[in-house]
């Protein structure tokens, strides 16, 4: 795919093969609220280091300045940019369909009545 | 005596569950911090009955079956109702609800549930959808007109195919992705309805976002050979 188009392409391997070791909820247990105190640490040209935020990014639960970090690097790293809007579509079509499901009427009316039963 | 400030139920007595510690305390056990004077229904449909659809599809998940999600959802309704003066206005009435749904179906529903099918937790690479359906793309030397991994899911992904996915999770992850995907909670309000620390929600998201990718892919009619075991290509 057109990785040529941007110069700054410094590690495009590193998208595919990220370290899954975040994953381990062991290791994680202790960490409590936020993970990244080290912001001013943040390489801009670390996919890693971006891929590391995603989840927070999708989900709104960067602050405005962790969340600057991330959009720095999407703008200089398409292969990024590419995979956190199509990770933002994903979850918004998600979101979106699932709301189709609704429960039953005759569930609703029943929770009514025992409601207001004498 | 009875302290008011005290709205924390202990958990019955008796010996301990397995896990009893993932058993929340609140609201745990019996009827006897329920207020003598029951709140006005008006007041609290007006708050709760929003939320009923987000319950029922939260239930569908936990159990799997619309004859228990029903039954999930109409305890958690009644259980809320009793103990509604322990709500706080202002405060995410979901996020509460969702919490007395979660300690409804582990004490009384979680023996019946099924298990999600087992999905193997090694090799969980990022961007599993995205890579697969970028492959496709390019396998099917669409190079003119090749279909946006965007278009697809938005195109493919039905309701039936995203509900099917998720049931595949290991409940854990469930819950979590569930609940920050779908519902919109925030990670401290699922680590306050599922009592796990916010290093877990996480966590879990991680590991359960990927496994979800996974299982995507899978209903998705695609049989992918390398999805259960390793994924190295
Ligand atoms: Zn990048």
């Amino acid at each position: 795919m057109a990785m040529t188009e941007f110069a700054i392409q410094t590690r495009p391997v590193t998208v595919l093969n990220f370290d899954t070791s975040m994953a381990n909820d062991k290791d994680n247990e202790a960490i409590s609220s936020h993970l990244y105190e080290e912001a001013e640490t943040f390489d801009y040209y670390s996919c890693e280091e971006a891929v590391k935020r995603l989840n927070d990014y999708l989900d709104h639960e960067l602050n405005a300045d962790e969340r600057a970090d991330v959009v720095k690097h999407l703008k200089i790293c398409k292969p990024c940019l590419e995979r956190f809007n199509f990770e933002q579509s994903l979850v918004i079509t998600i979101k979106t369909k699932v709301k189709n499901l609704c429960a039953p009427p005759e569930l609703k009316s029943r929770l009514s009545s025992l409601l207001h039963r004498p | 005596m009875i302290d008011e400030s005290n709205e924390i139920e202990p958990l019955g007595s008796g010996n301990p569950p397995e896990d009893a510690d993932r058993i929340p305390t609140e609201l745990a056990s019996s009827e006897d911090e329920a207020p003598a004077k029951p709140a006005d229904p008006a007041v609290f449909e007006a708050e709760m009955n929003p939320h009923l659809d987000s319950l029922y599809r939260n239930a569908m998940r936990l159990t799997g079956n619309s004859n228990d999600a029903e039954d999930l959802v109409q305890d958690t309704y009644l259980r809320a109702y009793r103990f509604f003066h322990q709500y706080q206005p202002g405060t995410n009435a979901k996020a509460w609800l969702f919490r007395i749904m979660n300690t409804v179906f582990l004490n009384d529903y979680r023996k019946k549930s099924r298990q999600g099918d087992q999905l193997s937790y090694d090799e969980l690479e990022d961007f599993y959808l995205y890579n697969k359906l970028s492959e496709e793309a390019l396998s099917k030397e669409q190079s003119y007109n090749m279909a946006n991994p965007e278009d697809v899911i938005v195109e493919r992904l039905g309701i039936e195919e995203i509900e099917d996915a998720i049931r595949k999770l290991p409940g854990e992850f469930r819950e979590t992705v569930a609940l920050a995907t779908m519902e919109d909670l925030s990670y401290q309000e699922i680590s306050d309805v599922l009592h796990i620390p916010i290093g877990t929600v996480r966590s879990r998201l991680s590991r359960g976002r990927k496994l979800l990718q996974r299982a995507l892919w899978q209903v998705l009619g695609k049989t992918d050979p390398d999805a259960l075991g390793n994924g190295d290509d």
